[in-house]
């Protein structure tokens, strides 16, 4: 017979008092009333919060950098262009989105910005009665 | 006489109803689709954004290529009042019975597998919901 072990991690940290309650009374409610309760719903919440933020790999963040320092002059210069970045490379700014996306993807690459300077979309979108996330699964 | 020419598409049936719906295409760096004729897309005037794609279909057409700075991925707030980050990226949108082509943000979310067309595409035409006749046209 084998023994099966799950590896396991211990975080500390700190919340209110009434977070808390909250919590550990809704933790239980849903998962019993039971040792190990708060730690499942403690790893169901963590994993919705990680499936917040999109983690952006090494060649996105390279380009996203990238972006952050030309973006200035890029907007006191060109407005109104369209910039291309890949791999951490300002690759030019262009007249139409169609003549910034013909700029050839080189082989291996897996990533491009590129962006309207100057054009800054609302920060929140609302998504409608049809789009639903899928339930975050069982812990 | 002002000629007008008169794109319709019956509503497609999606779960228990027939909603509105648009055909087009969608053209990223990879290639357009779908790569032939163009793919029927519901209306969804909750969604306050241009167009939906699923995760399946972003990634096919090389959305990754034209994509927008991180900084500029809006968060998107479903009707339940969760919160997560949308990735989007820059396309052209072309309803070829109407012969229109547009320019516009195209987003995705993690585990979205819906195709939605929202107020800012419709935003840009004239748009006939006929009810009785269960069919939408662009005028």
């Amino acid at each position: 017979m084998s023994l099966l072990l799950l590896a396991t991690e211990l975080i500390k940290g700190s919340i209110s008092k009434e977070i808390e309650e909250i919590f550990r009374k809704r933790a239980m409610e849903k998962y019993g009333y039971s040792k190990g309760s708060v730690s499942k719903a403690l790893e169901a919440a963590i994993k919705l919060w990680l499936r917040h933020e999109y983690e952006l790999k090494d060649e996105e963040e390279l380009s996203n950098k990238t972006f952050e320092e030309v973006v200035s002059e890029l907007e006191a210069k060109s407005p109104g262009m369209y910039a291309v970045i890949a791999e951490g490379q300002l690759l030019g700014a262009y007249k139409s989105f169609e003549e910034a996306m013909k700029k050839n993807v080189r082989e291996g690459s897996s990533h491009r910005i590129i962006f309207k300077i100057g054009e800054k979309p609302k920060p929140r979108v609302r998504l409608g009665w049809r789009a639903e996330l899928k339930p975050a699964g069982v812990t | 006489m002002e000629s007008r020419t008169e794109a319709c598409w019956s509503y497609l049936k999606h779960d228990d109803q027939r909603k509105p719906a648009l055909g087009l295409t969608v053209q990223g760096t990879l290639g357009t689709l779908p790569a032939e004729g163009e793919m029927l897309i519901c209306i969804d005037t909750g969604y306050e954004g241009f167009l939906l794609l699923s995760e399946a279909d972003y990634e096919h057409v090389g959305l990754r290529f034209s994509e927008l700075p991180r900084k500029y991925w809006p968060e998107g707030v479903t009707v339940t009042g969760e919160v997560f980050r949308l990735r989007r990226a820059l396309a052209i949108v072309c309803i070829p019975k109407a012969s229109l082509k547009l320019e516009g943000y195209v987003d995705t979310f993690q585990g979205n597998s819906e195709n939605l067309a929202g107020l800012n595409f419709i935003k840009t035409m004239r748009l006939l919901l006929d009810g009785p006749c269960q069919r939408a046209c662009v005028t």
